[in-house]
C-alpha cells in the first residue's frame, strides 16, 4: 500500500534535485496521510450539515470558485496577485493570505488568467460544476518558460478515485454500448451476453453492486440480470464518470462495487438554437447509428432552455473471423427532451427520455439441458456456422425493453445559507424476454414491469470556514410485476436513507467524512410450491423484509506540490439481498442451470480501503495509480449446488445464492508519457485478485488482468484541417488463471489471454465556419479469434472479428444573436 | 436555516408516504400457466408378431421416476412415443423441426426410425425396436431435440436443444 514505489519510477523522468526534492516531501506526506487514518478527525461527524459539490446541477448559477495563488516552487502565498475572469469580466485581488473569490457564477468551463509582478502571468481553464476551490500557482520569472497545462481535469476534487470519459475519448466511443464505452477507464470491463449484451464491471463487481446515475437520477431496472444491460442510451451523455469503490453515503445502499454517473451538458444559457448531428457506420455487423441535438434558448426570456434529442441505431447479425453469429442484431430507438428555468436564486428543470431496445440473443446459445451445452463447447463453433449469413431481421431468443425517466428538478438558493436542491424521478422499466418456443406464439416468454419513484432532497451549505458539505434526504418505491414466467416474484420495495457529507479543506490537507443511515423495507408476493408438486395446490405467500444499515466514509487526500497528490479512503456501504437472490426461481437457458434464491440471506457489507496517487500537470509523464482492497462479509454469490434439480421438464445443475466473506483487491494504474507535445503513450493497467474466503478459492467470473496501451499523435491546425489525430495501440487481456480449483464450477475452463490491435484516426474539417468532426476506429484488426472469460456465450462461438467504424459529427448553429 | 428546512422536509417525507401508501393496491399475482411444458413421455410397444404370444408394453417417465420395461427376448416391436397433452401431433405438424434419439446399448436393443418429415428425413416418434437375448438389462434414453432450421441430412444428436428426455430401465426376460 506504499505509495514510494512508484517513486524510482517517477525519478527517471525528473531532474536529479528535483527527485531529492520529492522524496523528502513524500516521506512526509506518506506520514501524515498515515497518520490521518489513525488519529480521530476533528469535528466532521459531529457537523449536521454538509454536501459533497459534486450535484449534478444543470442550470447553477449560485456557485462560487475560490483558492489561493501560490508560488509555484516555495508555496507562498502571493498577496495582492489579480486573477482575472474574461468570460465574465470579472477580476478578484488575492488577499492578505493569497485568497481570491468568485461567486454567483454558473456552471461551465472558464478561464482564469493570473497576475503578479516577478512572475510568469499563467492562465487556467477550470471547469466549473460545483462550487470549487482551486489553487494556482505561478512560476517566477527568471524561471524558463515552460507551458503548463492545466485543466480540470487533472485536478482531483475527492479523495476516493474518480475517472471521467469526456470530450475526444468520449466521442471516440459513439455507437458503443455503455458498458463498451466505459472499458477505457481502468479497473471498468464488462459482462457481456453475445455482441450486443454488456454491462459495466467495475473491480470486479457489476450488476446490482455497481449504480448507475442516469441525469441524476439513479438508473432502476432489472439490473440483477447478469444479460440485462443498462437501458440507457449513451449519446445523451457530455461525460461519464466512474466513481470506483463503495460509494454508498453519496449515492444510497447498494453501491458497493462503484457508481457510474451518465451527464447530459446543461443546458444552453446564450439565446439562439444549436444542435449536433452524430452519422456512424460500421463494418463487420453493419452497424448504422444516428443521433441529433437540437437546444436553445429563448431571447425574450433568458431563463428558459430547452432540448430534444434522439437516436436511432441498428445492428445485424456480428461476424466473427470465420463465421456470422445468428441472430445477433439489435434495434434501438431513443429520445429525450428537456426544458429548464433558472434564476440565480431558483430553477427548475423537466427531463423525460425514452429508451426502447430489441437485442438478438446468439441462436445457438438456447439450449435445454447440459448435454446441450457440453455437445456445444465439444464442437466448439455454432452448429449452423457454415450457413450463417448477414441479416438485420432479429428472430427468438431476444429481449425487448423499454425504459422510461421522467424528471423533475427544482434548486432554491436559500440566501447566504446554502443550496437546497429536490429531484423527483419516475421510471418505468418493462422488459420482455422471447426464448425459443416449441409452438409458434406472439407473446413473450417473460414479462417484467417494474416503477419505480425517487425522491431526493439535497442540502449543500454554504462553507464554514475550511468546512463546506451538505445533507440530504432520499426515498426509493418501487413495484415489480410479471407475467408469462415467476422467475422473478411481483415485489414492492421502499427506502428511506439521510445522509450527511462535509469536506474540510486547509492548505494542502483535503478530508472528507460523511454518514448515512438507510431503511428498506420489502415486501414478496409469490406462489409456493405444494408439498406434491402440483401446480393446482400453490399457495401464495407475502413474505416481508426489513433491513437497515449505516454507511460511512473517511478520506483525506494530501496535495505534495510538485504535481503530485496522495490520497487515501475507507469507505463502508451495504447492500440488500435483491428480491432476485432472495425468491427467484427458474432455469437459465444459456448455460442450461436452474438458479434458486435463498430467503434466509441477509446483507451484503463492503469496507472499502484504497491509496493512491496521482501525478498530474507535468511536460513529461502523468498518471495515476489506486491499490484497493474490498472486504465483502455476507457476499451474496450462485454456488453451484451437489444435487441437480429435478423439475418436470428435465433435470438440471442447480445453482443456489448462497454467502461468503469475499475480498477485492487490486490496482489500476493509469499512465501517460509525452515524448513531444504531439506525440505520447497512453498505458492502463486493471489487475484483481478475488478470493472466497469461505471455501478459501478463488471467485468465479472475474475480469482477468487487462493491459491497454496506445500511441497517439496529434496534429495542430493544417489549413482546413484541425485536431488531427492518428492512435495506434492494443488491448492484451490475460487468460484468468484464478478461476476456482475445489469443486467444478465452469462448463469450460477459462479462454487464453488475447491481443487485439487498434487504430483511429480523426480530423475536423472546416467547411468556411461550418466544422465537421470525421473519425474512423478499427477494433480487432487482425482479425484475431479469440474468446472472452466474462462473456456468457463464450461456449458457443468466437468474439466478433475485425470491426471499423466511421464517425461523422456536425455541430451545428441554427441562429445568432 | 434550520427552520427554512424543517417544513420541507415534513413536507417531502409525507408525500413520500403518500406517493407509497397510494401505490400500495392490492393487486397479487395470478398463478401462470405454462403450457409449454413437456412433462411426460411414454413409450408403446406393439410386438409385430402377435403369433409367438409376446405381450405389449408401455412405460411413462416423469422426472425423478424409474419406469421400467420388460421385453421379450429377440423379438421386434413397434414403438409408438407420445407425451402430455397430444403434443406428438405438434410435434409431427413441426416434423421439420424435430428428431427424437434413442440410446441404448446395441446388446440391449437396436432401434430404427420408422417415421419422415416432408424432407425424407427421420421424426423418431414411431420407431422398430429389435432386443437382445434374454438377461440382458440396461437403460433406453430418448431424446427429444427441437432442430429449427438446423435438422441435418445425417442425423446429429449433438444439435439444437433438448425439449425433453424420458428414461427407462429395461430388462429383457
Amino acid at each position: 500500500m506504499r505509495p514510494s514505489f512508484l517513486l524510482p519510477l517517477f525519478s527517471l523522468l525528473l531532474k536529479p534535485e528535483e527527485v531529492l526534492r520529492t522524496t523528502l516531501s513524500n516521506k512526509n506526506t506518506l506520514y501524515v496521510a498515515l497518520s490521518l487514518l489513525i488519529l480521530p478527525l476533528p469535528d466532521i461527524q459531529a457537523q449536521s450539515l454538509s454536501g459533497p459539490a459534486e450535484t449534478e446541477a444543470v442550470q447553477d448559477c449560485g456557485l462560487t470558485l475560490s483558492g489561493k495563488v501560490l508560488d509555484h516552487d516555495s508555496r507562498e502565498a502571493l498577496v495582492g496577485a489579480t486573477v482575472y475572469l474574461p468570460e465574465l469580466d470579472r477580476a478578484a485581488i488575492t488577499d492578505a493570505y493569497g485568497n481570491y473569490h468568485f461567486h454567483q457564477l454558473c456552471q461551465g468551463t472558464y478561464t482564469l488568467r493570473v497576475t503578479y509582478v516577478g512572475y510568469e502571468a499563467e492562465q487556467f481553464s477550470v471547469k466549473v460544476t460545483g462550487s470549487a476551490t482551486r489553487d494556482l500557482q505561478l512560476h517566477t520569472n527568471a524561471r524558463e518558460l515552460r507551458t503548463v497545462e492545466v485543466t480540470g481535469q487533472h485536478l482531483r476534487a475527492h479523495a476516493q478515485s474518480q475517472q471521467e470519459l469526456t470530450g475526444q475519448e468520449l466521442e471516440q466511443t459513439r455507437g458503443l454500448a455503455l458498458g463498451e464505452a466505459l472499458k477505457g477507464i481502468a479497473g471498468v470491463t464488462t459482462l457481456q451476453t453475445g455482441p450486443t449484451i454488456s454491462k459495466p464491471v467495475i473491480h470486479g463487481m457489476h450488476s446490482n453492486r455497481v449504480l448507475l446515475l442516469n441525469n441524476g437520477v439513479r438508473q432502476e431496472g432489472q439490473q440483477w440480470g447478469t444479460e440485462h444491460a443498462p437501458e440507457i442510451d449513451p449519446f445523451v451523455a457530455s461525460e461519464m464518470k466512474v466513481i470506483k469503490g463503495a460509494a454508498g453515503v453519496r449515492y444510497g445502499a447498494d453501491a458497493i462495487g462503484g457508481v457510474v454517473l451518465v451527464e447530459p451538458k446543461a443546458l444552453p444559457k446564450a439565446p439562439g438554437i444549436s444542435g449536433d448531428l452524430h452519422l456512424l457506420g460500421s463494418t463487420n455487423n453493419r452497424q448504422l447509428a444516428t443521433s441529433a441535438t437540437v437546444e436553445g434558448n429563448f431571447e425574450k426570456t433568458p431563463p428558459l432552455s430547452w432540448r430534444l434529442q434522439g437516436t436511432l441505431r441498428k445492428a445485424g447479425n456480428a461476424k466473427t473471423p470465420d463465421y456470422y453469429l445468428e441472430n445477433t442484431g439489435l434495434r434501438e430507438q431513443n429520445f429525450s427532451a428537456a426544458v429548464g428555468y433558472s434564476k440565480e436564486t431558483y430553477g427548475s428543470e423537466l427531463y423525460y427520455s425514452r429508451f426502447s431496445t430489441d437485442l438478438g440473443i446468439l441462436r445457438e446459445s438456447h439450449i435445454g439441458s447440459p448435454e446441450d451445452l457440453a455437445y456445444a463447447i465439444a464442437r466448439g463453433r455454432p452448429s449452423n456456422a457454415d450457413n450463417a449469413t448477414f441479416t438485420y431481421t432479429i428472430n427468438r431468443p431476444y429481449q425487448h425493453v423499454q425504459h422510461d425517466l421522467l424528471k423533475a428538478k427544482g434548486y432554491w438558493q436559500l440566501g447566504e445559507a446554502g443550496k437546497l436542491e429536490f429531484v423527483y424521478g419516475w421510471q418505468r422499466n418493462l422488459r420482455e424476454e422471447y426464448d425459443v418456443r416449441r409452438t409458434s406464439s406472439p407473446l413473450p416468454s417473460m414479462q417484467l414491469t417494474l416503477n419505480t419513484h425517487t425522491t431526493e432532497a439535497v442540502f449543500a451549505h454554504k462553507p464554514l470556514g475550511n468546512l463546506s458539505g451538505s445533507v440530504g434526504v432520499n426515498t426509493i418505491y418501487q413495484k415489480n410485476t410479471y407475467q408469462y414466467s415467476d422467475f422473478l416474484p411481483y415485489f414492492t420495495g421502499l427506502t428511506a436513507g439521510v445522509f450527511s457529507m462535509e469536506k474540510w479543506e486547509k492548505g494542502r490537507l483535503h478530508l472528507e467524512g460523511g454518514l448515512r443511515y438507510d431503511y428498506k423495507h420489502l415486501q414478496v408476493k409469490k406462489f409456493e410450491q405444494a408439498e406434491d408438486g402440483s401446480e393446482s395446490n400453490r399457495t401464495l405467500i407475502k413474505p416481508t423484509y426489513d433491513f437497515n444499515n449505516v454507511s460511512g466514509i473517511l478520506a483525506a487526500m494530501y496535495d505534495v506540490g510538485y504535481h503530485l497528490t496522495f490520497g487515501l479512503s475507507a469507505t463502508s456501504a451495504w447492500r440488500a439481498p435483491g428480491a432476485n437472490e432472495l425468491f427467484s426461481k427458474g432455469v437459465h437457458h444459456s448455460s442450461a442451470t436452474y438458479e434458486e434464491g435463498n430467503p434466509g440471506l441477509t446483507s451484503e457489507q463492503a469496507y472499502n480501503f484504497e491509496a493512491s496517487v496521482d501525478y498530474f500537470g507535468n511536460q513529461r509523464l502523468n498518471g495515476s495509480l489506486s491499490l484497493y482492497h474490498n472486504y465483502i462479509r455476507n457476499f451474496i454469490y450462485a454456488a453451484p449446488q451437489p444435487e441437480p434439480a429435478e423439475l418436470p421438464q428435465g433435470t438440471f445443475p442447480a445453482n443456489k445464492y448462497t454467502q461468503a466473506d469475499a475480498t477485492f483487491t487490486g490496482a489500476d494504474l493509469s499512465l501517460r508519457y509525452n515524448f513531444t507535445p504531439a506525440l505520447q503513450l497512453d498505458s492502463k493497467t486493471s489487475l484483481l485478485y478475488a478470493r472466497n474466503l469461505d471455501t478459501d478459492d478463488h471467485l468465479i467470473y472475474m475480469p482477468p488482468n487487462r493491459f491497454d496501451n496506445s500511441l497517439r499523435y496529434e496534429v495542430g491546425q493544417r489549413g482546413s484541417f484541425s485536431d488531427t489525430f492518428l492512435s495506434v495501440g492494443g488491448v492484451y487481456v490475460a487468460e484468468q488463471k484464478r478461476v476456482p480449483e475445489k469443486g467444478e464450477q465452469d462448463y469450460a475452463p477459462a479462454p487464453d489471454g488475447y491481443f487485439l490491435l487498434q487504430a483511429s484516426a480523426g480530423t475536423t474539417l472546416h467547411f468556411g465556419s461550418q466544422p465537421v468532426e470525421v473519425s474512423i476506429s478499427g477494433n480487432n484488426l487482425l482479425n484475431t479469434t479469440y474468446r472472452q472469460y466474462l462473456n456468457r456465450l463464450r461456449f458457443y462461438a468466437d468474439e466478433p472479428g475485425r470491426m471499423l467504424m466511421l464517425r461523422l459529427r456536425v455541430p451545428l448553429q441554427f441562429s445568432k444573436s | 436555516m434550520k427552520k427554512l428546512f424543517r417544513p420541507y422536509l415534513t413536507a417531502f417525507l409525507l408525500g413520500a408516504l403518500l406517493i407509497s401508501t397510494a401505490s400500495c393496491d392490492d393487486d397479487d399475482p395470478k398463478p401462470v400457466e405454462d403450457s409449454e411444458n413437456i412433462t411426460s413421455m411414454t413409450i408403446s410397444l406393439e410386438p409385430v408378431s402377435t403369433t409367438k404370444g409376446i405381450d405389449p408394453a408401455e412405460a411413462t417417465y416423469t422426472t425423478g421416476t424409474t419406469p421400467t420395461l420388460q421385453l421379450a427376448p429377440n423379438a421386434t416391436y413397434d414403438a409408438t412415443i407420445t407425451f402430455n397433452d397430444n403434443i406428438e401431433a405438434e410435434i409431427n405438424t413441426e416434423a421439420e423441426d424435430h428428431e427424437l434419439f434413442y440410446k441404448a446399448s446395441e446388446d440391449l436393443m437396436i432401434v430404427q426410425k420408422t417415421d419422415f418429415d416432408d424432407n425424407g428425413l427421420p421424426i423418431g416418434l414411431k420407431a422398430r425396436i429389435t432386443t437382445g437375448n434374454s438377461g440382458e438389462t440396461g437403460e433406453l434414453t430418448v431424446t427429444l431435440k427441437h432442430q429449427e432450421g438446423l435438422k441435418p441430412d445425417v442425423s446429429d444428436e449433438t444439435i439444437g436443444s433438448t425439449d425433453f428426455v424420458g428414461k427407462f430401465n429395461v430388462s429383457i426376460q
